[in-house]
């Protein structure tokens, strides 16, 4: 039913709302905007060359970044500082820290993309259906929601990456787990708004099923919104990833992320302080570029 | 049956057990008289205490405050590595091939704790500590010490209830015990030095029951004064402490959980006097410290090495069940790689025993590091690439350390490496079943400075299933050496009973050495001595003294 009444069930005002919903997120208007905020664009120059440093570390990266150099440390076993050989030098294996940055950026982006994907699907998904159906949908999928945001999220995280043990899956599991509640109950109070308004009242006289008016009518007015949390949740995730990396409850220390590197090099910090300021800085430029970006964006939408 | 007069009997007795014992008994537990005497000393461990029951404590701090400030043993390991007499006044009387021991108390010891009205010790009591090692219902948990006496005549019985108690042990009078054993054990002596089987009153035991450990009564020669769990404890000396002149200090405090960067800050700011164990620092701090002219002078070498490390492969699990990738393993590990990330703090080893054991062979010649003889190897075993996983403990301070560059050098000689990162309780989960996992790093230090303590719960059924034998490895030929040997006296024909078990353990590459991890205590401008002692624990504290 819900196909075959596709246009009709638009009703009068419906389509123009929708489209303005969308239109908000056109790629032209969006990114135009974006491009003339000056905190934006030097945060989507970050992601770009962020994301392209992760892409194309199997190509560029100088060496091996799991690979123990011979020449990779002193004769007394200390890490090498800078050299050509070692651009920024090795880490307490003789590994180049180049290389690792390079690669672990790869790890770092994914786990933030996965996570993010899952939790606006989460968030969308349980936001909307306590919106759209209230009554026991909601008080369901709300007080649970309410349960999970009772948690302080580290707490939560390392509770959760303690009892299942570490992994790329559980830091992306954690990391969802974490960020979708509030996004949910965003979504949801979004929702409760947008259900009264007249376009999804004609929809449904029109005889627009639930599911059509949910996907047609509500999803496209929160995804601005959304689109705004999860960019700042890229920021989130990164730093949470790397928070549980660096506490042994994250990606193994086998594995390459920057919490991991910086996991790994911590008994270095006062003797070879650069083992943990580059992934430290690598961090920062990566959350500092998704929370300026998702900042121009809410800008941007409003 | 032929008779033997008991004259001549008690002097072949101390005939044979007179090696058991270090020439320095008579120091054992007499103080020397250049220390000097009273203050207070504060010492940090990064790690925490969790016990003070001799049955129950196993870490470091808990271990060597346990045995080391607050309990006596019949027998203990000197600052020397060497066996002396403890509460016992002196070498047990060994019979019957190694299967009777029996052993005097010193008079005029006693139990002692703030708030317990001192108690003379007595054989009773060490009838009651070794039943309680034994008991399989002890509270919190079964004692890790009572796999080394079950070979107390009686022990199976009443292990497995068939028996309230282990008729082995016996008070002959109030100071005299004997202990018989169900198999020739002239380790027995060692046994008795573990730190499990340190004494305990029963009356105490029975009023804190499964907190006897944060209750304390002991006959060391330190009180429990203050303990504010996760943090700090403080002892004070016992002034009904039975050896003349000891302990040297009026007390002790101990910090516990303090960050290694941290402990080391206030090590080098003088808020506390000295580092538990050099071991617990990562190895370029102490690498730095050893080299940096202003804290050398309080590096205190702990020579010889107690601790050996090895690389643990599953004989269980496809390919290591073939000898020839076994071999192939332990000719392709690069140990001077491995070493150069433990920055001067290790030496590279061929052979299980460390140089602190009798056994130990100097000049051993193990496998030499030759990848393209492994590559051959592999070949020559018909090895197709089957996956070997590589266990880390990401909770251990030396497999995040060790695993790169053994992995590297599999990878190199031919094998498919994975690896399998792990907490630290996942590991301890995986480490004792028999088929959970293919190649893991372990260490062990010695409890006492003889090959028994190496080979039985390591290499040997005793620990095969779901033990310490790590190696799952099986060799009814080693079993029956050991056998062999302990039904020996000390000396060189068990030594060399002994030395023949390492060469078909190596030969059969049981184990693949690794290296020695050397320690040393840091103590400091206040610190005269932290009482180093090679057996495991580490720290006679009644030897501590400050300048």
């Amino acid at each position: 039913m819900d196909s075959s009444a596709s246009s009709a069930a638009d009703g009068p005002g419906g389509g123009e709302e929708r489209r303005q919903g969308i239109a908000a997120l056109s790629r032209a208007g969006l990114v135009g905007r974006l491009v003339r905020d000056p905190g934006a664009a030097l945060g989507l120059a970050l992601i770009i060359a962020l994301v392209s440093l992760a892409l194309l570390a199997p190509a560029i990266a100088p060496h091996d970044p799991k690979f123990l150099y011979d020449n990779g440390l002193s004769d007394s076993g200390a890490p090498l500082g800078h050299s050509a050989a070692f651009l920024l030098g090795t880490d307490p294996q003789g590994r180049d820290v180049l290389s690792r940055l390079l690669w672990s950026a790869r790890t770092s982006l994914l786990i933030a993309a996965v996570s993010m994907a899952a939790t606006a699907l989460l968030g969308v998904a349980a936001g909307c259906l306590a919106g759209y159906f209230r009554g026991w949908v909601d008080v369901a999928l709300m007080r649970g929601t309410d349960v999970l945001l009772s948690f302080p999220p580290a707490l939560l995280a390392m509770g959760i990456a303690v009892a299942v043990g570490g992994g790329l899956g559980t830091v992306i599991v954690v990391v969802a787990l974490v960020a979708w509640p509030p996004l949910a109950r965003t979504v949801y109070a979004q929702v409760l708004t947008v259900r009264e308004r007249e376009f999804v009242e004609a929809a449904r006289a029109l005889g627009a099923g639930n599911w059509r008016i949910i996907r047609h009518h509500i999803a496209p007015q929160v995804l601005p919104l959304v689109l705004v949390y999860i960019t700042l949740g890229v920021a989130t995730a990164v730093s949470l990833e790397a928070t549980l990396s660096f506490l042994g409850l994250g990606v193994p220390v086998t594995d390459l992320s920057w919490g991991v590197m910086i996991n790994i090099s911590l008994d270095y910090y006062l003797s070879d302080p650069q083992l943990v300021l580059y992934p430290a800085l690598a961090i920062i430029a990566t959350v500092l570029a998704f929370t300026l970006v998702g900042e121009g964006l809410r800008r941007a939408l409003a | 049956m032929p008779t033997i007069s008991i004259a001549a009997r008690l002097l072949a007795a101390l005939v044979v057990a007179a090696p058991l014992l270090g020439r320095d008994s008579a120091l054992a537990r007499h103080g020397h008289a250049t220390q000097a005497r009273g203050g207070h000393l504060t010492v940090a461990y990064s790690i925490n205490a969790v016990t003070f029951d001799p049955a129950q404590s196993v870490n470091p701090p808990d271990n060597g405050i346990t045995t080391g400030a607050l309990f006596d043993g019949l027998y203990r390991i000197n600052l020397k590595g060497a066996l002396v007499p403890d509460l016992a006044d002196g070498p047990p009387l060994v019979e019957k091939a190694q299967t009777v021991f029996t052993v005097h108390l010193r008079h005029g010891v006693y139990f002692n704790a703030l708030g317990f009205a001192p108690r003379e010790l007595t054989a009773q009591d060490v009838v009651y500590t070794y039943n309680r090692v034994l008991d399989p219902h002890l509270k919190p948990a079964t004692s890790w010490g009572q796999a080394g006496d079950t070979a107390i005549a009686g022990a199976d019985a009443y292990i497995h209830g068939k028996a309230k108690s282990a008729s082995g042990v016996q008070a002959l009078d109030r100071y005299t015990v004997r202990f018989t054993l169900a198999r020739s054990l002239s380790s027995f002596g060692y046994v008795m030095a573990i730190s499990a089987n340190f004494i305990v009153p029963s009356e105490a035991v029975q009023k804190y029951g499964a907190d006897f450990g944060s209750h304390p009564v002991g006959t060391g020669p330190f009180l429990l004064k203050q303990w504010t769990k996760t943090q700090s404890l403080d002892l004070v000396r016992n002034p009904r402490y039975s050896v003349p002149g000891l302990p040297y200090l009026d007390g002790i405090s101990f910090q516990f959980n303090v960050g290694k960067d941290l402990e080391v800050l206030r090590w080098k700011g003088g808020q506390i006097d000295a580092i538990g164990d050099s071991s617990d620092l990562p190895p370029n701090q102490a690498a730095a410290l050893a080299a940096d002219p202003q804290y050398a002078a309080y590096v205190q070498p702990a020579q010889p090495s107690p601790t050996s490390n090895t690389l643990f492969i599953n004989n269980l699990i496809p390919p290591f069940d073939n000898k020839l990738v076994r071999e192939a393993v332990a000719y392709a590990i690069n140990k001077r790689r491995i070493l150069v990330r433990y920055r001067g703090q290790a030496a590279p080893s061929t052979q299980l025993y460390p140089p602190a054991v009798a056994q130990h062979e100097a000049g051993f010649q193990g496998y030499p590091y030759d990848p393209a003889k492994a590559g051959a190897l592999l070949k020559q075993a018909g090895y197709t690439g089957t996956p070997v996983e590589v266990l880390v403990d990401q909770g251990s301070s030396n497999d995040p350390l060790e695993a790169p560059s053994v992995e590297q050098d599999l990878r190199a000689a031919g094998f498919t490496v994975k690896e399998r990162a792990v907490s630290d309780s996942q590991w301890n989960t995986l480490a004792f079943q028999n088929k959970a996992y293919t190649i893991m790093f372990s260490y062990w230090s010695m409890d006492y400075p003889d090959a028994y303590d190496f080979v039985v719960p390591t290499y040997t059924k005793d620990g095969f299933d779901g033990g310490l034998n790590f190696s799952r490895y099986l060799n009814p030929a080693v079993d029956t050496l050991v056998v062999k040997a302990e039904a020996l006296p000390f000396g060189g024909a068990r030594d060399a009973l002994y030395r023949q078990i390492q060469r078909t353990l190596v030969d059969d590459v049981a184990t693949v050495p690794l290296f020695y991890r050397n320690r040393f205590n840091l103590g400091g401008p206040h610190v005269g001595s932290l009482g180093w002692s090679p057996a495991y624990s580490y720290n006679e504290w009644a030897y501590a003294w400050r300048r």
